[in-house]
Protein backbone atom coordinates (compact mmCIF):
# COMPACT_ATOMS: atom_id res chain seq x y z
CA UNK A 1 0.00 0.00 0.00
CA UNK A 2 1.41 2.92 -1.33
CA UNK A 3 1.07 6.68 1.19
CA UNK A 4 -1.58 8.72 0.04
CA UNK A 5 -0.55 11.18 -2.35
CA UNK A 6 0.46 15.02 -0.60
CA UNK A 7 -1.70 16.57 -3.35
CA UNK A 8 -5.01 14.58 -3.25
CA UNK A 9 -4.68 15.33 0.23
CA UNK A 10 -3.91 19.12 -0.39
CA UNK A 11 -7.07 19.38 -2.75
CA UNK A 12 -9.92 17.59 -0.16
CA UNK A 13 -8.04 20.20 2.25
CA UNK A 14 -8.30 23.30 -0.29
CA UNK A 15 -12.79 22.01 -0.68
CA UNK A 16 -12.51 22.37 3.20
CA UNK A 17 -11.22 26.22 2.85
CA UNK A 18 -13.87 26.51 0.08
CA UNK A 19 -16.96 24.98 1.83
CA UNK A 20 -15.95 27.48 5.12
CA UNK A 21 -14.76 30.76 2.49
CA UNK A 22 -18.86 30.09 1.23
CA UNK A 23 -20.24 29.61 4.60
CA UNK A 24 -18.53 32.99 5.68
CA UNK A 25 -19.74 34.69 2.51
CA UNK A 26 -23.18 33.72 2.67
CA UNK A 27 -24.03 35.09 5.99
CA UNK A 28 -22.10 38.24 4.79
CA UNK A 29 -24.85 38.23 1.87
CA UNK A 30 -27.42 37.87 4.07
CA UNK A 31 -26.95 41.29 5.56
CA UNK A 32 -26.30 42.47 2.47
CA UNK A 33 -26.25 41.83 -1.06
CA UNK A 34 -24.26 38.62 -2.96
CA UNK A 35 -22.42 41.34 -5.02
CA UNK A 36 -21.63 42.91 -2.27
CA UNK A 37 -20.41 40.61 -0.25
CA UNK A 38 -18.26 39.05 -3.03
CA UNK A 39 -17.01 42.88 -4.12
CA UNK A 40 -15.82 42.89 -0.54
CA UNK A 41 -14.29 39.13 -0.35
CA UNK A 42 -12.31 39.55 -4.09
CA UNK A 43 -10.81 43.07 -2.44
CA UNK A 44 -9.81 41.52 0.87
CA UNK A 45 -8.62 38.14 -0.98
CA UNK A 46 -6.39 40.50 -3.46
CA UNK A 47 -4.77 42.18 0.03
CA UNK A 48 -4.36 38.84 1.58
CA UNK A 49 -2.52 37.14 -1.35
CA UNK A 50 -0.86 40.71 -2.00
CA UNK A 51 0.71 40.01 2.10
CA UNK A 52 1.11 36.53 1.35
CA UNK A 53 3.33 36.91 -1.75
CA UNK A 54 5.43 40.13 -0.26
CA UNK A 55 6.26 37.23 2.93
CA UNK A 56 6.57 34.35 0.63
CA UNK A 57 8.48 36.49 -2.16
CA UNK A 58 6.85 35.56 -6.29
CA UNK A 59 8.80 32.32 -6.68
CA UNK A 60 8.35 30.31 -3.45
CA UNK A 61 5.29 27.38 -4.49
CA UNK A 62 5.01 23.96 -5.77
CA UNK A 63 4.82 24.57 -8.98
CA UNK A 64 7.64 24.65 -11.90
CA UNK A 65 7.75 27.79 -13.24
CA UNK A 66 7.82 28.48 -17.31
CA UNK A 67 9.76 31.28 -17.66
CA UNK A 68 7.98 32.67 -20.96
CA UNK A 69 4.84 35.17 -20.97
CA UNK A 70 1.61 33.54 -20.24
CA UNK A 71 -0.67 33.61 -22.79
CA UNK A 72 -3.20 37.05 -22.06
CA UNK A 73 -6.57 34.78 -21.58
CA UNK A 74 -4.21 32.41 -18.18
CA UNK A 75 -4.82 36.53 -16.77
CA UNK A 76 -8.13 36.48 -16.91
CA UNK A 77 -9.92 33.65 -14.32
CA UNK A 78 -11.24 35.93 -12.16
CA UNK A 79 -13.33 37.24 -14.46
CA UNK A 80 -15.73 34.05 -14.42
CA UNK A 81 -14.84 33.29 -11.02
CA UNK A 82 -16.79 36.59 -9.99
CA UNK A 83 -19.60 36.63 -12.99
CA UNK A 84 -20.44 33.06 -10.94
CA UNK A 85 -21.61 35.09 -8.41
CA UNK A 86 -24.39 36.74 -11.02
CA UNK A 87 -25.19 33.51 -12.59
CA UNK A 88 -25.53 31.80 -9.01
CA UNK A 89 -28.04 35.22 -7.56
CA UNK A 90 -30.33 34.10 -10.64
CA UNK A 91 -30.82 30.83 -10.09
CA UNK A 92 -30.81 30.03 -6.17
CA UNK A 93 -34.17 32.43 -6.78
CA UNK A 94 -35.90 30.74 -9.46
CA UNK A 95 -37.43 27.03 -9.49
CA UNK A 96 -34.37 25.41 -9.30
CA UNK A 97 -33.47 26.73 -5.68
CA UNK A 98 -30.08 26.62 -4.03
CA UNK A 99 -30.14 22.52 -4.00
CA UNK A 100 -30.34 22.92 -8.00
CA UNK A 101 -28.02 25.14 -8.56
CA UNK A 102 -25.19 23.63 -6.62
CA UNK A 103 -25.92 20.43 -8.42
CA UNK A 104 -26.06 21.18 -11.49
CA UNK A 105 -22.66 23.18 -10.75
CA UNK A 106 -21.04 20.46 -10.02
CA UNK A 107 -22.09 18.40 -13.42
CA UNK A 108 -21.16 21.78 -15.29
CA UNK A 109 -17.70 22.30 -13.47
CA UNK A 110 -16.87 18.32 -14.49
CA UNK A 111 -18.62 18.36 -18.02
CA UNK A 112 -16.45 21.37 -18.60
CA UNK A 113 -13.24 20.20 -17.25
CA UNK A 114 -13.88 16.54 -19.04
CA UNK A 115 -14.06 18.01 -22.30
CA UNK A 116 -11.00 20.46 -21.83
CA UNK A 117 -8.48 17.43 -20.65
CA UNK A 118 -10.17 15.06 -23.09
CA UNK A 119 -8.80 17.54 -26.43
CA UNK A 120 -6.60 19.37 -24.64
CA UNK A 121 -8.02 22.90 -24.49
CA UNK A 122 -6.14 25.42 -22.39
CA UNK A 123 -3.09 23.97 -23.10
CA UNK A 124 -4.00 21.66 -20.07
CA UNK A 125 -1.87 17.67 -20.44
CA UNK A 126 -4.72 16.03 -23.44
CA UNK A 127 -5.89 12.66 -21.30
CA UNK A 128 -7.94 9.75 -22.34
CA UNK A 129 -10.81 8.54 -19.57
CA UNK A 130 -11.88 5.18 -19.48
CA UNK A 131 -14.97 3.77 -18.08
CA UNK A 132 -13.09 3.06 -14.69
CA UNK A 133 -12.16 6.30 -14.05
CA UNK A 134 -15.73 7.47 -14.31
CA UNK A 135 -16.48 5.22 -11.59
CA UNK A 136 -15.34 7.23 -9.12
CA UNK A 137 -16.52 10.55 -10.45
CA UNK A 138 -20.26 9.27 -11.01
CA UNK A 139 -20.05 8.01 -7.52
CA UNK A 140 -18.93 11.46 -5.98
CA UNK A 141 -21.32 13.20 -7.86
CA UNK A 142 -24.09 10.76 -6.61
CA UNK A 143 -23.09 11.59 -3.30
CA UNK A 144 -22.60 15.13 -3.12
CA UNK A 145 -26.42 15.16 -4.90
CA UNK A 146 -27.74 13.15 -1.94
CA UNK A 147 -25.81 15.84 0.80
CA UNK A 148 -27.03 18.76 -1.28
CA UNK A 149 -30.96 17.94 -1.05
CA UNK A 150 -30.57 16.45 2.26
CA UNK A 151 -30.30 20.20 3.47
CA UNK A 152 -33.66 20.94 2.01
CA UNK B 1 -38.28 28.72 -18.55
CA UNK B 2 -37.01 25.69 -15.98
CA UNK B 3 -34.73 24.82 -18.84
CA UNK B 4 -33.29 28.37 -19.00
CA UNK B 5 -32.69 28.10 -15.09
CA UNK B 6 -31.30 24.44 -15.70
CA UNK B 7 -28.63 26.21 -18.45
CA UNK B 8 -27.84 29.09 -16.62
CA UNK B 9 -27.00 26.69 -13.76
CA UNK B 10 -24.50 24.68 -15.61
CA UNK B 11 -22.74 27.59 -17.41
CA UNK B 12 -22.36 28.46 -13.61
CA UNK B 13 -20.41 24.96 -12.94
CA UNK B 14 -18.97 25.75 -16.30
CA UNK B 15 -17.54 29.19 -14.89
CA UNK B 16 -16.04 27.88 -11.88
CA UNK B 17 -14.30 25.32 -13.79
CA UNK B 18 -12.86 27.87 -16.40
CA UNK B 19 -11.80 30.24 -13.24
CA UNK B 20 -9.94 27.43 -11.50
CA UNK B 21 -7.97 26.00 -14.62
CA UNK B 22 -6.96 29.67 -16.13
CA UNK B 23 -5.68 30.49 -12.52
CA UNK B 24 -4.02 26.92 -12.40
CA UNK B 25 -2.73 27.28 -15.72
CA UNK B 26 -1.36 31.06 -14.48
CA UNK B 27 0.31 28.95 -11.39
CA UNK B 28 2.60 27.87 -13.88
CA UNK B 29 3.89 30.48 -15.16
CA UNK B 30 3.57 33.16 -12.35
CA UNK B 31 3.24 31.19 -9.33
CA UNK B 32 0.38 30.26 -7.26
CA UNK B 33 0.24 33.59 -4.98
CA UNK B 34 0.51 35.74 -7.27
CA UNK B 35 -2.11 33.97 -9.64
CA UNK B 36 -4.49 34.40 -6.68
CA UNK B 37 -3.49 38.19 -6.43
CA UNK B 38 -3.92 38.22 -9.93
CA UNK B 39 -7.65 36.52 -9.54
CA UNK B 40 -9.23 38.29 -7.15
CA UNK B 41 -8.22 41.61 -8.53
CA UNK B 42 -9.45 40.68 -11.98
CA UNK B 43 -12.88 39.94 -9.79
CA UNK B 44 -12.49 42.86 -7.96
CA UNK B 45 -12.55 44.96 -11.05
CA UNK B 46 -15.42 43.22 -12.99
CA UNK B 47 -17.47 43.00 -10.12
CA UNK B 48 -17.46 46.85 -9.58
CA UNK B 49 -17.97 47.39 -12.97
CA UNK B 50 -20.81 45.31 -12.42
CA UNK B 51 -22.17 47.31 -9.47
CA UNK B 52 -21.63 50.28 -11.82
CA UNK B 53 -23.88 48.68 -14.39
CA UNK B 54 -26.52 47.36 -11.80
CA UNK B 55 -26.04 50.76 -9.80
CA UNK B 56 -25.95 48.80 -7.20
CA UNK B 57 -23.27 50.18 -4.46
CA UNK B 58 -21.12 47.83 -1.92
CA UNK B 59 -23.26 47.88 0.93
CA UNK B 60 -20.98 47.49 4.41
CA UNK B 61 -22.12 44.99 6.82
CA UNK B 62 -22.68 45.95 10.41
CA UNK B 63 -19.01 45.98 12.66
CA UNK B 64 -20.00 43.32 14.76
CA UNK B 65 -20.13 40.93 11.77
CA UNK B 66 -16.37 41.63 10.81
CA UNK B 67 -15.76 38.19 11.04
CA UNK B 68 -17.46 37.11 8.21
CA UNK B 69 -15.05 39.02 6.14
CA UNK B 70 -12.40 36.01 6.76
CA UNK B 71 -14.03 34.40 4.07
CA UNK B 72 -11.71 36.67 1.60
CA UNK B 73 -8.90 35.54 3.28
CA UNK B 74 -9.73 32.05 3.11
CA UNK B 75 -10.26 32.76 -0.47
CA UNK B 76 -6.91 34.24 -1.26
CA UNK B 77 -5.65 30.86 0.25
CA UNK B 78 -7.76 28.44 -1.38
CA UNK B 79 -7.17 29.80 -4.85
CA UNK B 80 -3.55 29.00 -4.12
CA UNK B 81 -4.18 25.67 -3.31
CA UNK B 82 -6.23 25.37 -6.15
CA UNK B 83 -3.81 26.33 -8.63
CA UNK B 84 -1.48 24.15 -7.46
CA UNK B 85 -3.29 21.26 -7.00
CA UNK B 86 -4.92 21.62 -10.62
CA UNK B 87 -1.45 21.63 -12.43
CA UNK B 88 -0.03 18.48 -10.34
CA UNK B 89 -3.28 15.92 -10.20
CA UNK B 90 -4.93 17.55 -13.79
CA UNK B 91 -8.05 19.49 -13.92
CA UNK B 92 -10.68 16.63 -13.37
CA UNK B 93 -8.82 14.96 -10.66
CA UNK B 94 -8.53 17.98 -8.82
CA UNK B 95 -11.77 19.25 -9.12
CA UNK B 96 -13.36 15.92 -7.89
CA UNK B 97 -11.42 15.80 -4.35
CA UNK B 98 -12.19 19.54 -4.10
CA UNK B 99 -15.69 18.79 -4.51
CA UNK B 100 -15.74 15.66 -2.01
CA UNK B 101 -13.77 17.78 0.39
CA UNK B 102 -16.23 21.04 0.09
CA UNK B 103 -19.26 18.51 0.67
CA UNK B 104 -18.44 16.79 4.08
CA UNK B 105 -16.81 19.96 5.37
CA UNK B 106 -20.32 22.00 4.37
CA UNK B 107 -21.62 19.02 6.43
CA UNK B 108 -20.03 19.97 9.46
CA UNK B 109 -20.87 23.60 9.52
CA UNK B 110 -24.40 23.17 8.57
CA UNK B 111 -25.58 23.13 11.97
CA UNK B 112 -29.02 24.43 10.65
CA UNK B 113 -30.92 21.11 9.80
CA UNK B 114 -31.13 18.38 12.18
CA UNK B 115 -34.00 16.59 10.51
CA UNK B 116 -33.93 12.80 11.45
CA UNK B 117 -35.54 11.96 7.77
CA UNK B 118 -32.46 13.46 6.15
CA UNK B 119 -29.76 11.50 8.46
CA UNK B 120 -29.83 8.22 5.88
CA UNK B 121 -30.07 10.53 2.91
CA UNK B 122 -26.43 11.97 4.82
CA UNK B 123 -24.70 8.85 5.50
CA UNK B 124 -25.65 7.32 2.05
CA UNK B 125 -23.98 10.36 0.41
CA UNK B 126 -21.22 10.30 3.23
CA UNK B 127 -20.43 6.88 2.16
CA UNK B 128 -21.03 7.44 -1.88
CA UNK B 129 -18.46 10.32 -1.04
CA UNK B 130 -16.02 8.43 0.47
CA UNK B 131 -16.21 5.36 -1.53
CA UNK B 132 -15.02 7.20 -4.24
CA UNK B 133 -12.57 8.50 -3.10
CA UNK B 134 -10.96 5.49 -2.12
CA UNK B 135 -11.67 4.22 -5.57
CA UNK B 136 -10.19 7.33 -7.14
CA UNK B 137 -6.89 7.20 -5.21
CA UNK B 138 -6.58 3.17 -5.64
CA UNK B 139 -6.86 3.91 -9.60
CA UNK B 140 -4.12 6.91 -9.16
CA UNK B 141 -1.77 3.92 -7.36
CA UNK B 142 -2.35 1.20 -9.96
CA UNK B 143 -1.87 3.82 -12.64
CA UNK B 144 1.52 5.04 -10.72
CA UNK B 145 2.54 1.85 -10.76
CA UNK B 146 1.90 0.63 -14.16
CA UNK B 147 4.08 3.95 -15.53
CA UNK B 148 7.06 2.66 -12.70
CA UNK B 149 6.49 -0.93 -14.74
CA UNK B 150 6.48 0.29 -18.32
CA UNK B 151 10.20 2.61 -17.60
CA UNK B 152 11.87 -0.47 -16.57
Amino acid sequence: MQKINWYSGMAVFGGCLLALMIHLNSQLALGTTGLSASWFAHGIGAITAWILLSILGPKRHAVEIDERKAPRLFYLGGIPGAFTVILASITVNSSIGLSGTLALGLIGQLIFSLICERFGWLQLEKKTFSIVDFVPIVLIVLGSILLIYARV
Amino acid sequence: MMTIYILIGLLNGVCIALSRILNGQLSGYQGAFKASYINHIGGFCFLSLMALLLLSPPQFAPASEGLMYAGGVIGALYVAINSVVITKLGSTSAIILVISGQMLFSLLLDTSSHNPDSLLMKIAGVSLIIIGMTIKELLRQNSVKLQKQNQE
